[in-house]
């Protein structure tokens, strides 16, 4: 009799820190729409996690940074926002990302000559919280100094990406947000898509890829003329 | 009516080196007036002229003592004749009835009637109203003029005249210290000695310093060693907040080896920018730096300046660590060669405009796409089977500098690597065909 009165419904308060396995987590910090629609429908809260690490890995040889980040820092940057990029795999080319809306004055490019020199500048980006978004290519980086990382990015305002080698997947990461992306993937397909596999997110494990039809500013006409005209021979 | 303000440092400080000296508080006082003075151990200034500009007396009068208490002077007075408001900053404790009354104060509160102090309290003399009360005559006659003057001049009743400090047109400031430093990590601390005077001084001038120059003279030296060494650092932003370019010289004297030691220093400003001050806004503000967090989150000017000074405190220290070169930006130019189209320099050296060009539209330099990744040299190509997607786009240029190319320049995909903007050289022998170069990656 007493338990038929208790409500099962939890005071409001409660109800939104308490965080159920089955259900897509709510993200207490605020979040920045990715750009890319189905991909903001699977992650918790609907974008980028702020004050938080987003793990990106890639294979040997795939970039696909820019075709992922640059809808999202593009909206950043024309708020007035700062990328800054700590040791890069190549040079960024600029005409090609102010075609994306990345404006050259707003990127900074910090190239160290050791690990430590990077995971030293990364952090201190993070603690400046004066950069709209850091990038870092931290392929050596331990998982305790990814901790180091996640506990310096929560008072960073905005967001902060690590790139490392899809060889780490397996290790343990203290970023909240991990994904896998890829070019390359079954059926081929030309264009390619860009495949997203998300590794770990606050909400149950997603078992699918999610395909984002997204390319590089004006290549996608070039693409579906030259696939529909001549067909995609070998060389 | 003349407003005086009286500066005086703190009693009995228990680190006399912390404070500022008297000439560079000076120094710092006339960002408020023209009219500043040395006037024995103190600093008056005059702000009569200036309590409009700056928001009224109160509010000046909290502006003077406020900033000159973070500079380790907290004893003041305000009142209407320079010697008057200096007795009462010297006396401290608050006085009862009129403000302009001296009469209560004790005799070592105006140096004139200190200095026959011995004197008159054997004449039963115990404040400046028992002094005013002896005969005007017979106290000229013993004492000299200078102690009625100073008395009459303290009231008000004679004019007083000052010789108004003047900042220097150049900052060049030596310290000699106490003993020899080995460690260029330990001459920090005797370097903010000498910030600290530059700061007041840029306080005076309204600016920011953008470049300055830390030289030091070796005590004794080998005879094949340069007997001085010297620092030079660079800031991507004027600045004159001293905590900012404290640690940014403790980064660089770091990284630095003296050569031997030390036992003197010297300061010099090469650059100096005027400063804009932070105005009132109508509206009330974000206080938190939330960059990017919300659509509004910057929209406020003070807002952005925050955030550009923070910003470019992270990239003067960066550059500080790694190296000057390793933090670059980069200039867009408009060049068919891929590699030329883009120019990376030193983020401390580039444009200061990086702020207020946010209005000028963004346009694409070149109409046909480009590869986000850029390879610094071109690699032979050794990846697997490619597909020929487009093609060719002929580039031949340069030939005016010198650094002619001639290529062909496709679009082709890898199953592994994407999409790749490879290119093969035009001029060969007619028996051979260049092998591929992959140049760029659309990332």
């Amino acid at each position: 009799m007493l338990l038929a009165h208790r409500s099962p419904v939890l005071p409001d308060h409660i109800a939104q820190t308490v965080w159920r396995g089955n259900a897509l987590g709510g993200q207490a910090t605020p979040v920045l729409s990715t750009g890319h629609a189905a991909l903001d429908a699977e992650l918790p809260g609907g974008g980028w996690p702020c004050q938080a690490l987003t793990e990106v890995l890639q294979a040997p040889g795939v970039h696909a940074e820019w075709r992922l980040l640059s809808p999202g820092l593009a909206r950043l940057v024309s708020q007035g926002g700062t990328v800054l990029l700590v040791n890069p795999p190549h040079s960024p080319h600029l005409p090609a990302l102010r075609r994306e809306g990345l404006r050259e004055d707003r990127l900074v490019w910090i190239q160290t000559r050791t690990p430590t020199e990077a995971l030293w500048a990364t952090e201190q980006a993070l603690k400046s919280r004066s950069v709209s978004a850091v990038l870092a290519w931290l392929p050596q980086a331990r998982s305790d100094q990814l901790r180091r990382l996640q506990a310096c990015a929560m008072h960073h305002p905005a967001l902060a990406f690590i790139f490392r080698r899809q060889a780490s997947r397996t290790e343990a990461s203290a970023a909240p947000l991990r994904l896998e992306v890829g070019v390359s993937g079954y059926p081929p397909k030309l264009p390619p898509p860009l495949r997203v596999n998300i590794l770990k997110r606050r909400g149950p494990l997603l078992d699918r890829i999610i395909e984002l039809p997204h390319w590089p500013a004006g290549l996608e006409p070039l693409i579906q003329r030259s696939v529909s005209i001549k067909g995609c021979g070998p060389w | 009516m003349l407003f005086w303000i009286a500066l005086l440092p703190e009693e009995a400080s228990s680190s006399p080196d912390d404070n500022l000296d008297a000439l560079s508080l000076a120094w710092w006082a006339l960002q408020f007036t023209p009219r500043v003075a040395l006037l024995d151990e103190g600093v008056v200034m005059e702000v009569h002229a200036s309590q409009r500009l700056f928001g009224g007396s109160q509010n000046l009068k909290r502006l003077v003592v406020q900033g000159a208490a973070s500079l380790g002077w907290t004893r003041w007075a305000c009142g209407p004749t320079a010697l008057a408001t200096l007795a009462r900053a010297r006396y401290g404790r608050p006085t009862k009835g009129k403000s302009n009354r001296l009469d209560e104060l004790p005799l070592s509160t105006i140096s004139a009637v200190h200095a026959h102090e011995a004197t008159l309290s054997r004449l039963g003399c115990q404040t400046l109203g028992d002094v005013r009360r002896l005969p005007r005559h017979g106290m000229s006659r013993r004492f000299g003029a200078a102690l009625l003057l100073a008395l009459d001049q303290a009231d008000g009743t004679k004019p007083e005249a000052f010789e108004w400090e003047q900042a220097p047109e150049r900052f060049d400031l030596r310290l000699e210290l106490p003993g020899r430093v080995d460690n260029a990590a330990s001459l920090v601390f005797a370097a903010k000695r000498l910030l600290q005077p530059l700061c007041a001084w840029l306080a005076g001038r309204h600016s920011g310093v953008r470049a300055l120059t830390l030289r030091w003279q070796l005590d004794f030296h080998r005879r094949d060693v340069a007997g001085q060494g010297e620092l030079v650092m660079r800031l991507s932003e004027a600045s004159r907040d001293i905590n900012r370019l404290h640690r940014l010289l403790a980064e660089h004297l770091n990284r630095t080896t003296l050569g031997g030691p030390v036992g003197d220093l010297s300061l010099h400003v090469d650059k100096v920018e005027p400063l804009a001050i932070d105005s009132d806004c109508l509206f009330q503000e974000h206080s938190t730096l939330g960059l990017g967090a919300g659509p509004d989150a910057l929209a406020s000017p003070a807002a952005q300046r925050q955030q550009r000074q923070a910003l470019s405190t992270l990239l003067d220290r960066l550059s500080a660590r790694l190296g000057k070169d390793h933090v670059r930006q980069a200039v867009v130019q408009a060049d068919h060669r891929i590699e030329h189209t883009q120019h990376w320099v030193a983020a401390v050296d580039a444009l200061p405009s990086s702020g207020n060009t946010s209005t000028i539209p963004v346009q694409p330099i070149a109409d046909h796409p480009q590869p986000s990744w850029l390879l610094p040299q071109p690699q032979a190509l050794t990846l697997g089977p490619l597909q020929w997607l487009a093609g060719p786009h002929r580039v031949e240029a340069g030939w005016w500098d010198g650094q002619n190319v001639a290529r062909d320049y496709y679009l082709a995909h890898n199953e592994q690597a994407g999409l790749l903007w490879v290119f093969r050289e035009r001029h060969v022998q007619e028996t051979q065909s260049s092998p591929l170069f992959l140049h760029g990656i659309f990332s």
